[in-house]
């Protein structure tokens, strides 16, 4: 049997703020840890431990459950929906259209899967796979991993009117693989990530109810990547892009 | 009298330096930072082959700075020029097309130059233009970076005639065009 002792290090729960613990050691002296990532939230009640981890919930859905906000996706569709815990305000985000086709006309196969703090969808159409990033926020993410991948997607975000949720909508960027191939000889000394071009995001209006307004996001990959000159290091566009593309929004 | 060169980071003002240390006047720098070609820079690329000219932050806390460095050249990125001391200056301030500036900046750099300033340049610059002629104490020259670095002599000259104790045609020999690397017309804006 292990018993604690009675001097053992614990964590004084009642100092916690969002960002430090503070424990008390064996010999009483308060040692306090500070993160620059958030350690707790108090949405509901007193300070609790962060967790943007990703479960498999009672109903079948997905969900980060110990988030200063609450995150929860269907099983059969790309999408989540985002609740501010002290607020209640929500807002979902849906894949839409892919390639210009809509999702629901797709015949898609939805196997989400758990990688920790992201939430995959593998090979949703050949060669692209779709992630969730839930850490300090949301973002989706697409990887592509050869040319013949589509290379524009369609987000559709709801909320309510006036909700005090900011979806932010052409903030979209992306880099290919360049980095980690063996292939490239990488003759700047510097480890650049090559970004990804790509059309104006457009941002539709689609349409409002009582309750909720509707807004499209179109992003759409051009299929080329910014090079640097390893002389010069001036940038330029080219199509040769070292695959799997990832594109951030 | 205290020789002053500003402006922006890559704006030319090393270059400028070079310039007016070739045509006689004295500079005041750390060669330490030369560190920077070696820190960015690699075999092929180096963000100012020939010299940065640039004080230590130290200096700007010494005592008498930088009334001490009477008659010397001395280059003062933007942001550093309004608490200089009283005294006596002459003041150029470089210009550049603000796409330019913030190529050049992310190829010493990596990663993305601070939009928000490049966004305002020329309502920046001007601003430190019209900061540096409320001064009784300065008297200041504007010069187009890619004017000078196209036809030197004329800059010079203008220099010059503004009273800069300098050998125009020395001054304007050490323009080496081929470290003028980033030109808007051979750019691709916004990458």
């Amino acid at each position: 049997m292990i018993t604690t002792p009675a001097n053992a290090v614990r964590e004084i729960a009642a100092l916690r703020t969002a960002s430090t613990k503070t424990f008390e050691m064996s010999n009483g002296i308060k040692h306090i840890r500070a993160s620059l990532r958030r350690e707790h939230h108090d949405a509901e009640g007193p300070m609790r431990d962060v967790d943007y981890g990703w479960w498999l919930l009672g109903d079948g859905t997905y969900g980060v459950r110990d988030a200063p906000y609450q995150v929860q996706c269907k099983p059969d569709e790309i999408v989540y929906r985002f609740t501010d815990r002290k607020t209640r305000a929500a807002v979902d985000v849906r894949l839409a259209r892919i390639g210009g086709t809509a999702v629901t006309a797709l015949g898609l196969t939805f196997n989400p899967e758990i990688r920790g703090m992201e939430l995959w969808w593998s090979s949703i159409l050949p060669g692209v796979d779709v992630y969730f990033n839930s850490v300090g926020g949301i973002s989706p993410h697409v990887i592509l991993h050869d040319a013949s991948a589509p290379r524009a997607f369609d987000w559709e975000i709801t909320k309510e009117i006036g909700s005090p949720i900011q979806v932010v909508l052409d903030n979209v960027r992306g880099q290919d693989n360049y980095l980690n191939t063996d292939v490239v000889e990488r003759t700047t000394s510097k480890d650049r990530r090559r970004a990804l071009e790509f059309a104006p995001v457009v941002v539709t209006p689609l349409g409002e109810t009582a309750t909720h307004t509707r807004t499209g996001q179109s992003i759409e990959w051009t299929g080329r990547v910014a090079q640097v000159a390893p002389v010069t290091r001036i940038k330029s566009w080219t199509d040769e892009v070292v695959y799997p593309v990832r594109i951030s929004s | 009298m205290i020789y002053l060169v500003t402006g922006y980071m890559r704006s030319g003002t090393s270059m400028m330096m070079q310039c007016l240390v070739a045509g006689g006047l004295d500079p005041v720098y750390d060669p330490r930072r030369e560190h920077m070609n070696e820190t960015y820079g690699d075999e092929h690329y180096k963000p100012n082959a020939k010299g940065f000219y640039e004080p230590s932050y130290m200096e700007y806390r010494k005592f008498g700075f930088p009334k001490m460095y009477d008659g010397k050249l001395m280059k003062i990125l933007r942001g550093g020029v309004p608490t200089l001391a009283v005294a006596d200056y002459l003041v150029i301030l470089m210009r550049r097309d603000p796409e330019e500036i913030r190529q050049s900046y992310e190829a010493f750099f990596g990663g993305s130059a601070d939009m928000v300033i490049l966004n305002n340049y020329e309502e920046r610059l001007a601003n430190s233009e019209e900061m540096i002629r409320n001064r009784r104490d300065m008297s200041l020259t504007c010069l187009d970076y890619r004017s000078v670095v196209d036809d030197p002599r004329p800059a010079f000259e203008t220099l010059h005639g503004n009273g800069w104790p300098i050998d125009v045609d020395a001054a304007a020999a050490e323009v080496d065009p081929t470290q003028c690397r980033f030109r808007l017309e051979q750019l691709e804006v916004g990458i």
